[in-house]
């Protein structure tokens, strides 16, 4: 029989060995799986998981021909955790003091450097006294270039960086008032959710369209570093950017605009004035201006008046261009020709109180023409009367008035019209003559827009469409047409209108004159509209608005223009009328379009006759 | 290295082919430079075919057929004397040489899959460090984009112009074109002059001052009750959130902080 013997050498000694190890790893082994494999690789997960947030990037706001009125640029924003710093080179000072650096030596040093590196953004002070606040925590610098950061960064690494954005306007005042502004946010808790939203104008209304959608990947990291762990990427959502947005506005035409209103309202010492420029047959708005405005790139110098953007959310009395609705009317339902004539009194009786003229007169002879031309609210109420309340008030809801035109921009309002069912004896004396209601520029343009495209009344617009990033145009929805009057009312209205213009022998010539542009056939309104004393609660005698609305060219109908000043000094030559202001506007227009010279000049037709 | 063909069943029972296999071993390596081992190619059959006879005749078939083994070569490759002496290839002939052959093959594999990720990583530095410069590039070509588009504006254009002392050209006179060749002028051709700049402060309103109204409505001081003009309510509110932008604009250290 034979048996295993035991033999006791090196060989069974050292197997003994190993085998005993073995059983020592193997028992390790089933401790750490087992029991602590759970913290243990959570642990070394944190330590090398990072979350990179992929920023979004806010779509840019465009004009009509493609120019970038706003875009974003990215930055970071320099920090530093000045608890941690400190304790570090006190340390560092603590166990090398010959090396001479502790923590104010490293700051000079950096602070230093990033003076030079960032001349126009801090100074070697501002820094100083940042490193030397009592608190835990800094910003350092803001609206840094990623490559100066990098470099700041790559020399002295405890300085850390925020991944931001700015927003930036390259042509300044120009828009701003529609364009608005937005900054970066950071009231979000989750940080990847910071990033720029509007504040003020498109930027604001459009935020949910501009704005995009941060994407985040998960990678792992070695630690402290940012090179990625090829590999490992994993969660990725990508972040999607914000859409574009193209805008009906052209540029060249709204900074010329803003600067001839600008001057105009400074020439004639006015409170204020907005203006407006339409395409007749769209509605999309060119250009929309007030006569003061705010630089976006440098918010803080801006008051709160600058930014109110008063061409939609301020309304006015709009005085004589609302005779506009007595005359589509009266056209309309055959009360009257534009060739016809009518005796025409100084004076008015309107329930209990008197409407005269704006010169006095006895009673004349005028022409329909004549009436609108040169602008008498005894002959207008006289049409008016005849028109009747019921269908003056129809009218005035199809042309918009009392209602938001939608135009897109934020504050708009609605202007106000009293109801019909709280007319009293005098709002029949007023409304016709353009008091006792308000409007503002733009739904004042849009009535002459309606007359100038065959009584189709399209709902102004401001924006054109909407580009998303992948390339797609998205235009937005088309504007609401509403026929106001029969396309043959609409042409004579337009023909009669041109009378305004117009310079004749004697008592012949419009209230508009300097309005004519040599070459082509201007139509259009004058207003003067008492504005209301706050003292006395009635009408002032010496503050009026202003105002004008054209069309050019009367003969085939390219744009309108909408003009209000705000209590220009009505002795001035240039304060009593805003017909110079539309010269200037229409004939730049003409140029910057190459409008084709009306074939056939505006005949001259009589308004008085007797 | 070859196992041995035989089991140790086989091989207890046969002591003596081992014994003369064993000695067969060392003279071959001695005779022939490329040391392979004996293939015994017959030896399963062979040795069963072998159990049958006896020891002494058992012995005499193996010296056989390790013989003519030797004489055809043996079946296994006998490279010419020159190249083995050059390659010197030593397969192994035994169990710890096959240990050896393995772990060296484990070692290369070590040593090759260390290399490759270090070059994974040292490529992962790399790729890091073309990013950034590709992204300090992309910055570099947008800030110069950005500063395009921001002399382009009509605005700085305007000012660029105002600067060179040129001024804007008014109103122009304009001449049509007849299809006979004829021309028209309309306006009155004048030359451009230079405007005044806007004031940088805007000058007060004029006082209330009772002044006959030159045109406008003239009507008495009552006016219709519910039609005053729409005071917007929209400014105030824009004008509070205006004034907490900007303390958000510009100090944004309270937000900050660990």
């Amino acid at each position: 029989m034979r048996g295993v013997v035991l033999r006791l050498n090196r060989y069974s000694g050292v197997s003994v060995f190993l085998v005993a190890v073995l059983a020592l790893a193997g028992m390790k082994l089933v401790y750490l799986q087992a029991f602590q494999a759970e913290a243990l690789s959570d642990r070394a997960e944190r330590q090398r998981a990072t979350i990179i947030d992929i920023p979004a990037r806010r779509g840019s706001i465009l004009d009509r021909n493609g120019t970038e009125l706003a875009f974003s640029v990215e930055t970071r924003t320099l920090q530093v955790s000045l608890k941690a710093m400190r304790k570090t080179w006190d340390e560092f000072a603590r166990k090398n003091p010959r090396s001479g650096q502790n923590f104010e030596t490293r700051i000079q040093e950096i602070s230093r450097f990033m003076a030079a590196k960032l001349p126009h953004l801090t100074t070697e002070e501002d820094l100083l006294a940042r490193f030397r606040k009592p608190g835990p925590f800094t910003f350092l610098v803001d609206n840094v270039e990623p490559s100066a950061a990098a470099e700041i960064r790559q020399r002295f690494p405890e300085i850390a960086e925020e991944t931001r954005a700015y927003r930036e306007y390259p042509g300044g005042t120009l828009a701003a008032n529609v364009v608005g502004f937005a900054n970066w946010r950071m009231d979000d808790p989750d940080v990847s959710k910071h990033n720029l939203h509007g504040l003020i104008g498109l930027e604001s209304s459009r935020d949910n369209d501009l704005a995009g959608r941060p994407g985040r990947r998960l990678v792992d990291t070695a630690e402290g570093d940012s090179v990625v762990i090829p590999g490992t990427e994993r969660d990725l959502r990508p972040a999607v950017a914000g859409s574009d947005l193209e805008l009906t506005i052209d540029s060249d035409l709204q900074y010329d605009l803003q600067e001839r209103l600008s001057r105009y309202v400074q020439r004639t010492n006015a409170k204020g004035g907005t203006a407006v420029i339409m395409d007749a047959k769209t509605g999309e708005v060119y250009a929309l201006a007030n006569d003061r405005t705010f630089d976006p790139n440098n918010l803080k110098a801006a008051s709160p008046a600058d930014l109110n953007n008063r061409a939609v959310t301020s309304p006015y009395e709009p005085g004589s261009v609302n005779k506009l609705i007595t005359a589509a009317g009266a056209i309309e339902h055959g009360i009257t020709e534009p060739d016809a004539s009518h005796r025409v009194p100084g004076t008015i009786r309107v329930a209990d109180h008197t409407v005269r003229d704006a010169w006095p007169h006895g009673t004349l002879t005028m022409t329909t023409s004549g009436i609108f031309a040169k602008s008498s609210n005894v002959g207008t109420l006289m049409l008016a009367r005849k028109l009747g309340e019921e269908r003056f008030s129809e009218l005035v809801d199809k042309f918009g008035l009392g209602r938001r035109t939608g135009i897109g921009l934020p504050g708009e309002s609605r202007g106000v019209v009293p109801p019909r069912e709280q007319w009293s004896g005098t709002t029949f004396g007023n409304l016709p003559i353009g008091q006792g209601l308000s409007m503002t520029v733009v739904q004042m343009a849009g009535m002459y827009q309606a007359i100038a495209n065959q009584g189709v009344r399209v709902e102004p617009r401001i924006v054109r469409a909407k580009v998303k990033p992948d390339g797609s145009r998205i235009a937005e929805p088309p504007p609401r047409r509403i026929q106001v009057v029969k396309p043959e009312t609409a042409d004579t209205v337009l023909r009669m209108l041109r009378a305004t213009t117009q310079r004749g022998e004697g008592q012949n010539s419009g209230t508009a004159p300097p309005a004519a542009v040599e070459g082509y056939q201007i139509s259009g309104k004058t207003g003067t509209a008492q504005q209301v004393n706050p003292v006395t609660g009635g009408y002032s005698q010496s503050k009026y608005n202003i105002t004008f609305a054209g069309i050019l060219p009367a003969d085939d109908p390219r744009f309108v223009v909408g003009i209000m000043l705000d209590a220009p000094d009505t002795t001035l030559p240039e304060g009593h009328s805003a017909a110079p202001l539309f010269h200037d506007i229409a004939s730049y227009l003409a140029q910057r379009y190459q409008i084709p010279l009306s074939p056939k000049k505006a005949p001259v037709v009589p308004l008085v006759i007797g | 290295m070859t196992a041995p063909t035989r089991t140790r069943a086989q091989a207890r029972r046969d002591p003596t082919q081992r014994a003369s296999q064993r000695s067969a071993g060392p003279r071959q390596s001695r005779s022939r430079t490329a040391n392979h081992p004996p293939i015994q190619h017959g030896s399963g059959p062979r040795a069963s075919r072998q159990r049958g006879r006896g020891t002494a005749a058992q012995k005499a078939y193996a010296r056989r057929a390790q013989r003519s083994e030797t004489m055809r070569g043996g079946g296994h490759p006998v490279l010419p004397p020159g190249i083995a002496t050059a390659l010197r290839l030593r397969l192994p002939s035994s169990r710890a040489g096959f240990v050896l052959m393995l772990m060296g093959l484990l070692v290369v594999g070590v040593v090759l899959t260390l290399w490759l990720s270090t070059q994974a990583i040292a490529d992962s530095y790399r790729l890091e460090k073309v990013r950034a410069e590709t992204a300090s590039l992309a910055e570099r070509a947008e800030r110069l984009q950005r500063d395009v588009t921001r002399q382009q504006t009509a605005s700085a254009l305007a000012e660029r112009a105002r600067a060179l002392g040129m001024v804007p050209s008014g109103e122009p006179a304009r001449i049509l074109v007849k299809p006979n060749g004829k021309t028209k002028l309309f306006g009155e051709p004048t030359k451009a002059r230079p405007q005044p700049m806007p004031a940088p402060a805007r000058k007060p309103a004029g006082q209330e001052v009772e002044r006959p109204p030159r045109t406008g409505g003239d009507r008495d001081t009552t006016r219709d009750a519910g039609n005053s003009p729409d005071r917007d309510t929209t400014s105030e509110t824009r004008r509070q959130q205006v004034q907490a932008a900007g303390a958000r604009h510009g100090g944004d250290e309270a937000a900050g902080g660990q």
